[in-house]
């Protein structure tokens, strides 16, 4: 293009944009926002080139800031700051925004859709006794009463399931047969003493029938009751970097009555709860208490009787609509009726979320175990909606093994404390992060469901 | 103050000057460091001895962009969290060096765009002008059936498309269930007030029909697309579904708000900070640019929580350019869209890092004010809107971006003179665009809104010395002194408006001005106060220096170019009690005996 004729487009350009005067001096509105020049195309580059030349040809302020002493001084906190920010935030960031990105779902959404809805439902959690390790889980329930529930964790830990569930309004019935596999239960020795230098570990294989039935006559209250066998072999873990207790030099498994011989019970189990709690509004509040009982009668040459009783108080004091302090107490007592007793399996036992979470599952045992447990929970977010809300929490637990319940006091207490973060919906909990911190050390974990 | 002065050898180059004017760069760590070494530290010229922005300029034709959908989540995760981590720790704003906007005028002011367009602010519209805003028609034609083209059942927001017998599309949105008008009211008033102060909406409508008006367009294939993404042929039954989530007039009509498609294929939303790429008019970043930032001030105004980049759009228009659209306004006012707002939107990010981490370390015991604030839903056609308790300092989106962050006192004075600019009745005549079902709502939300417009201009003109339209009236030129020399290049009138007297911030008898006049490379100053004259916003100073103290005329004549710009800074004392605020600066340009003193620039 020659001068003459840029020069001209430009003319033609201020005649038809007369906002290209210098500003501050034309701040009439423009009917003509936009121009009147009509643009042409250069098909070959598919650029206005007339527009280009104009755009090339403004003297204006610059539209970015250059850098000035702050930008040096600040250099260096951003050289370190950048790769933390990339790793903290902007990759959380990209994740969570294609997780949840509005669009056609997945393959693998469409696929748990999918079978959930034809009844086979999977699912990931850790519940398959202690040191489980994350599990995968399917439980089909197509053909409703009737149930299968399988799952294997991440440390071979096996539950299989089957069964058949009747509920109505007020009551419930159910018969299952079920074979578990622990297999790496940890075991420290007996006593509120025990080392944790002599944690071994062994493999339970457990096998169980059971027929329960349940009524709630009461809004809160439910009875329920139930009867089962249950068959237990014990042996070494199933991964072999695993110390066994048969292995160990610190416990004689022959003097632990369940470790080295197969022992079979007829269960009778009866549990009374009344539960007061409700959520609202993203708190729990009121008053939950149990009892269960459970008599545990030798079979088929087992020569054990013994009787478990096991006590949970939990309270719900909400301070005010953000801050809420939770209670709980946990109070088993473990009673050898006749020949051989509790196999230690059957022990109480402290540690875990259950009654100290300092503390990994099962790290104290002995006949009787008292929990004292205490949550500070408040509120730290929660989104726009009121749909979800994000809560700290500190916690400071505290409890010990016995013999017997009047021995407590002279039993060594472990307590424990953490914090953590709990997210949940105005009706239940979504799932709960934690640390926890005790004389042995750290432990932590994220849970889809809290004791209490 | 701002200041004249310059190293020798610099007498014109931006000291901020780019990092590629250093020639031996070629990394921008190392440009950092030469920066510091022999480029930095210098202070930035006198805005008149900058280039100005110039109107227009991005209105050019470019090549049609592609789409442009971003993962929003990406972006607000990253703005909540990094950008409240930098702020938090910004030296930047530690030192208060503060980047000020860059696509301003001389006058502290911005030029018409593809952004922006002074309207009200530089001719006051009328209240029927505010009352149409933006629109063209009355709305959807519905002298024939409104065929439904699309619909959307997912969202918290459901609503479906229409086009009306003039061909026109709309996008027909609806209030919930209990809250006849709530969002379809705010959004049009919203829209109505958001274009009077200049910027970009679309034509929205408040529309009342019959679902027998209605009729699904088999032809053109409407379609849904359902929670799973997947589409499917529209039905009557689906728009019956739609309606079904908001009540009905008693009359069996539907209200809700029509927006009309703007011209031009929607190239997605805007961001807050950074340019467009394959906009080659996009030439400022977005977090630099003053109407955005003056933006924000707006939105306190209009309680526009919901004021993100998704509630944007770059709409490709005739002939061929990018014009940046604000869309969207039912989450403003006392409406949260699908139910009333609550106290803490406005006070309180969606994630407001510091706040959550004050609750985290202090057990929950770290309380923001809205936390205990009451409040009830003043009329379910209005929602919840604070009067009293709005505090423009503090109002924030409900989602952090760089714009809003990165506003500096001026850029705010800027958007809150565009909120002053609105009378009464202007925003009488907007509200009542809203069609609201009874007078106390349309009364208590003028009246709320008036409220709110005076906080704001209260707040924000006290921060700064809000004069305008400076005018040198008189100068002194041919005054002789008893001497018989000339004299008194420095007596001259200095006419101007004070915006804080003429939106009512303050009144003429609480009001004294304090000016200083200086001219550094005479290196002579001047200084004086004179109470405001009442009964007018129009003002003048009288800039007479004494004998001792003026400047020969042959000094200034000698002097030519940039140097012979003198600075003259104003502060308004407030005889109230009223917060000091900053002054303005009056840029001072001698042209010559024959042309005298006249104002080339102002600074806030």
């Amino acid at each position: 293009m020659s001068i003459g004729s840029r020069a001209a487009l430009v003319a033609l350009w201020l005649v038809g944009a007369p906002g290209l005067v210098p500003a501050g001096a034309a701040q009439e509105p423009s009917p003509v926002s936009g121009g009147a020049v009509s643009p042409t195309l250069d098909q070959e580059t598919g650029r206005y080139a007339e527009a280009d030349s104009i755009r090339a040809s403004y003297v204006r302020p610059p539209g970015s800031h250059a850098a000035d002493w702050v930008d040096v001084v600040e250099f260096p906190l951003k050289a370190i700051g950048y790769p933390l920010d990339v790793v903290l935030v902007k990759l959380p960031g990209w994740l969570v925004a294609n997780v949840t990105a509005p669009r056609p779902p997945s393959f693998l959404v469409r696929a748990y859709r999918g079978m959930t809805g034809w009844g086979l439902k999977p699912t990931i959690r850790t519940t398959i006794g202690p040191r489980s390790g994350a599990a995968f889980e399917f439980l089909f329930s197509r053909y409703h009463p009737f149930y299968i529930h399988t799952a294997v964790s991440l440390r071979l830990s096996q539950r299989h399931r089957a069964g058949v569930l009747f509920a109505g309004g007020r009551s419930w019935l159910s018969a299952e047969v079920k074979w578990e596999r622990q297999a790496e239960s940890p075991f420290y020795g007996i006593g509120s003493s025990s080392e944790e230098v002599d944690r071994a570990f062994y493999r339970r294989d457990w096998a169980d029938v059971s027929l329960q039935t349940g009524v709630a006559p009461l809004s809160g209250l439910a009875l329920n009751a139930g009867i089962g066998y249950e068959n237990d072999l014990l042996d070494d873990p199933v991964r072999g970097g695993a110390e066994s207790i048969f292995d160990s030099t610190d416990f004689d498994t022959g003097l632990l009555f369940g470790a080295e011989e197969r022992t079979e019970f007829v269960r009778y189990a009866l549990r009374a709860t009344l539960d007061l709690s409700r959520w609202r509004d993203f708190q729990q509040r009121g008053v939950l208490i149990g009892v269960t009982g459970a008599y545990y009668e030798g079979a088929n040459g087992t020569d054990s009787q013994f009787h478990k009783i096991t006590g949970v108080v939990q309270g719900y004091l909400p301070i005010n609509g953000r801050q809420s302090l939770a209670l709980r107490g946990v109070a088993e007592v473990t009673r050898d009726d006749e020949g051989n007793g509790a196999t230690f399996f059957h022990l109480a036992s402290l540690g875990g979320s259950r009654s100290a979470l300092g503390f990994p599952t099962g790290r104290f045992r002995d006949r009787d175990m008292l929990a004292l447990m205490s949550e500070w929970r408040y509120e730290i977010w929660r989104d726009i909606h009121s749909v979800t809300r994000a809560e700290g929490f500190v916690f400071l637990h505290d409890g010990t093994v016995a013999e017997r319940l009047n021995e407590l006091g002279d039993a060594d207490w472990h307590p424990s404390y953490g914090f953590g973060m709990r997210l949940a919906r105005p009706e239940g909990l979504i799932g709960v992060a934690y640390l926890g911190f005790s004389s042995e050390g750290v432990t932590a974990g994220i849970r889809g469901a809290w004791r209490y | 103050m701002a200041v004249l002065s310059r190293g020798p050898g610099d007498r014109t180059a931006p000291v901020g000057m780019s990092l590629t004017e250093c020639p031996a760069a070629a990394a921008r760590a190392v440009l950092l460091i030469v920066t510091a070494a022999g480029c930095g530290g210098a202070r930035q010229v006198p805005l008149p001895l900058r280039p100005q922005p110039i109107a227009y300029a991005d209105t050019l034709p470019i090549p049609e962009p592609g789409g442009f959908e971003p993962l929003e989540t990406r972006y607000v995760v990253n703005d909540a969290v990094s950008g409240e981590v930098s702020r938090g720790i910004s030296l930047r704003r530690a030192v208060g060096e503060n980047h000020e906007a860059l696509n301003v005028t001389h006058f502290d002011d911005v030029v018409n765009s593809a952004w922006f367009e002074h309207r009200n602010d530089s001719r006051r519209m009328t209240p029927e002008e505010i009352f149409r805003g933006p629109t063209t028609t009355e709305g959807p034609d519905t002298t024939a059936l409104l065929a439904v083209i699309a619909a959307k059942v997912q969202g918290i927001s459901p609503g479906f498309t229409v086009r009306d017998a003039r061909g026109d599309r709309y996008v027909v949105k609806f209030d919930p269930k209990g809250f006849l008008y709530l969002s379809s009211a705010a959004g049009v008033i919203s829209n109505r007030l958001l274009y009077a102060a200049g910027y970009h909406v679309p034509e929205d409508y408040i529309f009342a029909f019959r679902s027998g008006q209605l009729h699904i367009d088999s032809e053109e294939g409407a379609t849904v697309i359902d929670d799973d993404f997947v589409e499917r042929p529209l039905t009557l039954e689906m728009v019956r579904d739609v309606l079904a989530l908001t009540d009905p007039l008693p009359g069996g009509h539907y209200v809700a708000v029509a927006s009309k498609y703007v011209p031009g294929p929607d190239k997605g939303p805007f961001r807050f900070d950074g340019t467009r790429r394959d906009d080659p008019n996009d030439h400022y970043d977005h977090q630099h640019r003053r109407e955005l930032r003056g933006l924000s001030v707006v939105s306190s105004w209009l309680n526009h929580v919901d004021m993100r980049f998704a509630n944007t759009m770059d709409a490709y228009v005739a002939p061929g350019y990018l014009r940046h659209y604000l869309i969207d306004f039912a989450a403003t006012l006392g409406s949260g869209t699908i139910r009333p707002h609550e106290p803490r939107e406005g006070t309180e990010y969606n994630f407001d890092l510091w706040p959550t981490v004050g609750r985290l370390f202090t057990l929950g015991f770290y309380h923001v004010g809205w936390e205990s604030q009451e409040w009830g839903v003043i009329d379910p056609s209005i929602g919840w809107m604070s009067a009293e308790e709005f505090d423009p300092a503090t109002w924030k989106a409900n989602w952090p971006n760089n714009a809003f962050t990165d506003m500096t006192i001026r850029d705010a004075y800027w958007g809150a003179k565009l909120v002053g600019s609105f009378s009464d009745e202007q925003i009488r005549a907007a509200v009542a665009a809203g069609r609201l079902p009874n007078a106390f709502a349309s009364d208590t939300l003028t009246r709320i809104l008036i409220h709110r417009r005076n906080r704001i201009v209260e707040h924000w003109y006290a921060r700064v010395a809000p004069v305008e339209n400076l005018k040198v009236e008189v100068d002194g030129r041919g005054a002789q002194g008893d001497d018989g020399a000339a004299v008194a290049l420095s007596s001259f009138v200095l006419a101007f408006d004070d915006y804080g007297i003429r939106d009512g911030a303050w009144t003429a008898g609480e009001a004294t001005y304090e000016w200083e006049l200086q001219h550094d490379a005479l290196d002579r100053r001047w200084a004086g106060r004179q109470g405001a004259v009442e009964g007018s916003f129009h003002q003048r100073l009288s800039v007479l220096a004494g004998a001792e103290d003026r400047p020969g005329r042959a000094g200034f004549a000698e002097l030519e170019g940039a140097d012979s710009i003198a600075t003259m800074t104003i502060r308004v004392l407030r005889h109230d009690g009223g917060k000091s605020n900053r002054p303005a600066t009056a840029y001072l340009s001698w042209g010559g005996d024959a042309a005298g003193y006249r104002v080339v620039g102002l600074e806030h």
